[in-house]
């Protein structure tokens, strides 16, 4: 047999499995409810139906603001007054025990500890207070809506890994990203949009490169990776019609493509095809809905103005924050934000200030604003770095100054919105905000909570590749029911 | 949040007296929707229908009442005096600790609700509702809904306008619609012909920044499952609004930045099983927003709550290093010798020989020598504290 027709053949069998298998796990009820809906799909639609939620979610989409470089939890989250009697101490080796550090301080002579300088404040939630640095005085306004949690850990000691580790789920990359698992769980709710958005802002210090596998597939289809929104220019590459090609013309010109595409996706059946047909719709669509979305000039003086001066500023993580605003009451599943710059291994007190400048009043209000339309009951917003940072010092100590090194054994992220308890502190770290010493939280028992909170039981939200059943929770993960509204 | 906080104080006080008898409801029993699930996930695997581990299954009633071999499973209405409740408190590493240690645990609300249910009297029937407010504890949260399957052609037509439509959830009939994708394009009569065939599947609708008004809220109103209506940012008014009659499930109504106003008020208080409402940007006065909020079952988001309280801000922080490492050596035992060498001798300290003098310790290397130091005992006790003194202390 001649290789190609080989080809043809494996994949009509693999498909047809494949198929046959996700069509019985989803049970009888989706099946037949899918089979109708698939009966007659909207030209371009996405290529494969979406798995639907296992049960009803709580939540319909997310936000998710990552904050690259890794945030430190001693001067933002994890109040630790006792340190500051500690100052210039040398960190116990009962609480360090001999744990891995990175090559960048691993040389260190000492490891003196640096209390934070900021000043706290208590604000009241339903566990008894939350202490928030004075950094984030718009965040400590809507303490009472955020979940803290107190006690993540990541294996990864690396940026790169420990983004890899919270976007996918393994350190390693090629998995698929979190935004993509929702948009082959969820489908679409606006087709006119991309499923998984990703907008990046640009910070103050030291900054690691993103890489785009950040937000891409992995092995399932191509249409369910993130899709780049930019700050300057056209928000999406290559969208706009070059000069002299009309609108009728790019029509003329995709009904022609497609109809040649269709041809050869019925002769191979490969999904790539309908993946690309379904992005050239998509684009075609999105000449009209993005120019829209990217435009501020409906929004109110009040509503710009609870965002910050920063908002006029495109790009800027306050601008990037009301732009997921009009994202997610536009449907889109999964909207990405990326603050970079959180890297401070050295002057962290100077940069940590303009770091908070700009992302502080930006996240207040997109909490705040999603609250009042009525979103925020069916959003999850995430926010969180990779890791936090440590207790000593990096590099030499005085009162004003020090730096902090790469801490992945306990750290702050928080979370609020559509099904997740808000005003809530979850797990303890030590006295020196060192180890987890109450709840631990793994990256995969976050991963599972928030699937759960989006319909999914995350051992069964699953795609077989390569002769195993993927799960964005790879083998472990546990939902930490605590934290359910 | 409100619903998880109020199950787990209720779980404390539920009695027998709080089980309704089946008949009275089509919702099924706390033991089919919550207990055997649980025990069927952590549990059956080891007491089951295949295995008996302790001589002890818990697959059906029968087999729960008939307990292990060492104990019956529960004491009905004594949660603490439960063999079973017992076996999950016990620390993990006990090697009675159920499940043991190396399989799935049970986290504290799985462990409250059977120890809530064990204390309503570990019923077989019925319902004890506490249980049962947590809707997080649910494993069925959707007891199958009397929803007829939608027909294929009026969904094949909703995708083809590329309106998002989706089951509530695998297995439902329950429809959540989304218009998002055309709202700027969607107005009265492009609903009614959408949606008219769908009456009786929509369960959340979303038409917000869309152009609807009175003629889609009346066809709302005849939605018989509808529970979520977003219509944020249109121009529905009083007159629009009031279509909806005294709707019987409608739970949530997002009406912020619509027109209506304090006529409006009747029309939401009318709503038997309203929940939550948005009222953020329309025409209402902090009046009109408490005769609202005077309706204590419903939740008023009108944009005003107010900021997270600040109780408390630390003084400016000042830098010590007073605090004692916790590597250093434990504070001595007062009982102990403040010298280490006997003044007498020179030879080391045995603990057994010693003197107090005002208040300190002083120790010695045989039987002999206290006797010598009782000889004068202010000049030996001023020589060992001015030794011990002199001699730098470890850092
Ligand atoms: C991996 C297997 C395994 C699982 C899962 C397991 N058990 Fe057990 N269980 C045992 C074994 C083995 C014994 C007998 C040894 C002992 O008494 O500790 C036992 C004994 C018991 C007994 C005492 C029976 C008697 O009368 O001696 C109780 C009660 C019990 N289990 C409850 C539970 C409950 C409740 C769960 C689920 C939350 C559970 N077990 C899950 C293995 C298991």
């Amino acid at each position: 047999m001649d290789p190609l027709s080989q080809h043809h053949l494996s994949l009509t069998r693999r498909r047809f499995f494949s198929r046959a298998a996700s069509g019985l796990g989803a049970g009888l009820g989706a099946l037949s409810l899918a089979s109708i809906l698939g009966g007659e799909r909207a030209r371009g639609a996405s290529s494969e139906l979406p798995v639907g939620p296992h049960f009803a979610p709580k939540a319909k989409r997310v936000i998710y603001m990552h904050m690259e470089g890794g945030p430190s939890h001693l001067d933002l989250y994890d109040y630790k007054p006792e340190l500051r009697r500690r100052f210039n101490q040398d960190l116990p080796d009962s609480i360090r025990k001999g744990q891995r550090l990175t090559t960048m301080t691993s040389g260190q002579a000492r490891f003196p500890i640096a209390p934070s300088v900021f000043r706290f404040s208590r604000c009241e939630n339903h566990t008894g207070g939350v202490w928030l640095s004075e950094l984030l005085p718009h965040t400590q306004q809507i303490a009472n809506e955020l979940c803290f949690l107190h006690s993540m850990e990541t294996e990864a000691i690396n940026h790169e890994p420990g983004i890899t580790f919270f976007q996918t789920g393994a350190q390693v990359a090629g998995r698929p990203s979190f935004g993509s698992w929702l948009s082959y769980g969820l489908g679409s709710a606006n087709a006119n949009l991309p499923t998984f958005a990703v907008m990046i802002s640009q910070g103050q210090g030291n900054m690691q490169a993103l890489a785009a596998r950040f937000w891409g597939s992995g092995f399932l289809p191509s249409e369910h990776q993130g899709c780049k929104l930019r700050s300057s220019g056209d928000p999406v590459l290559y969208l706009k019609d070059p000069p002299g090609v009309a609108r009728l013309d790019r029509r003329r010109m995709l009904d022609l493509v497609g109809a040649l595409d269709e041809i050869e996706r019925r002769e191979s059946l490969d999904d790539e095809i309908d993946a690309r047909i379904a992005q050239a719709e998509m684009a075609y669509r999105m000449q009209m809905s993005v120019p829209e979305l990217a435009d501020f000039s409906d929004e109110d003086e009040a509503t710009l103005e609870m965002y910050g001066p920063d908002v006029r500023k495109p790009g800027s993580f306050a601008a990037n924050c009301l732009l997921a605003r009009r994202l997610a009451e536009r449907g889109v599943r999964f909207i990405q934000l990326y603050m970079r710059g959180w890297d401070q291994h050295g002057g962290l007190p100077a940069e940590i200030k303009l770091q908070t400048q700009a992302v502080d009043q930006g996240q207040a209000a997109l909490i705040k604003d999603l609250r009042r339309r009525g979103l925020l009951d069916e959003t999850l917003v995430l926010w969180g770095g990779e890791f936090g940072r440590t207790v000593y010092s990096q590099g030499t100590l005085t009162e004003t100054n020090y730096g902090r090194d790469h801490h992945p054994r306990a750290f702050t992220v928080w979370a609020a919105g559509g099904g997740i308890r808000g005003g809530i502190s979850y797990g303890k770290t030590d006295d020196y905000g060192y180890n987890i010493v109450e709840n631990p939280l793994s990256v995969h028992d976050l991963h599972a909570t928030l699937l759960h909170v989006l319909g999914f039981d995350h051992e069964r939200l699953s795609y077989r590749h390569q002769g195993r059943d993927y799960r964005l929770t790879d083998t472990s993960g546990r939902v930490v029911r605590e934290l359910l509204a | 949040m409100r619903r998880a906080a109020l199950a787990l104080l209720a779980l404390g006080a539920c009695q027998s007296a709080d089980v309704e008898p089946r008949a009275a409801s089509r919702l099924p029993s706390t033991y089919d929707a919550l207990i055997a699930p649980l025990l069927a996930e952590r549990c059956t695997g080891c007491h089951g229908a295949e295995r008996a581990k302790g001589g002890l299954r818990l697959h059906t009633p029968e087999a729960i009442r008939a307990g292990g071999s060492t104990a019956p499973a529960f004491v009905s209405g004594d949660a603490e005096a439960s063999e079973l409740v017992r076996r999950l408190a016990l620390p993990l590493a006990d090697e009675e600790h159920m499940p043991p240690g190396d399989k799935p645990q049970l986290d504290p609300l799985e462990r409250a609700l059977l120890s809530g249910w064990i204390r309503a009297g570990a019923p077989f029937e019925g319902r004890v509702e506490a249980l049962h407010a947590s809707q997080s504890l649910e494993r069925h949260p959707n007891p199958p809904a009397p929803i007829a399957p939608a027909p294929a052609a009026s969904l094949a037509a909703l995708r083809a306008a590329l309106v998002h439509v989706q089951p509530i959830a695998q297995g439902s009939n329950g429809l959540w619609i989304d218009f998002a994708a055309i709202a700027l394009k969607t107005d009265d009569a492009l609903v009614r012909s959408l949606l008219e065939p769908l009456k009786g599947q929509v369960v959340e609708l979303a038409l917000a920044r869309s152009h609807v008004g009175a003629d889609t809220l009346a066809l709302c109103a005849e939605f018989e499952h509808l529970e979520r209506l977003d219509l944020r940012d249109t121009r529905l008014d009083d007159a629009g609004l009031a279509k909806l009659g005294a709707h019987a499930k409608l739970r949530e109504l997002v009406l912020a930045r619509s027109a209506i106003t304090a006529a409006s008020i009747p029309t939401l208080l009318a709503l038997p099983k309203l929940e939550r409402v948005f009222v953020w940007g329309c025409a209402l006065s902090v009046d009109d927003l408490a005769q609202l909020r005077g309706r204590t079952d419903l939740l008023v988001d009108a944009g005003d709550k107010p900021d997270a309280v600040l109780a408390e801000l630390e003084p400016p922080p000042k830098f010590t290093n007073e605090l004692p490492s916790p590597d250093a050596p434990p504070p001595g035992d007062p009982t102990a010798s403040i010298n280490t060498t006997c003044p007498i001798t020179g030879s080391p300290v045995n603990a057994k020989y010693t003197r107090t003098f005002e208040g300190r310790v002083i120790g010695f290397c045989c039987p002999n020598c206290p006797a010598e130091f009782d000889k004068d005992p202010a000049a030996c006790a001023a020589k060992v504290i001015s030794a011990v003194e002199a001699k730098p202390k470890t850092p």
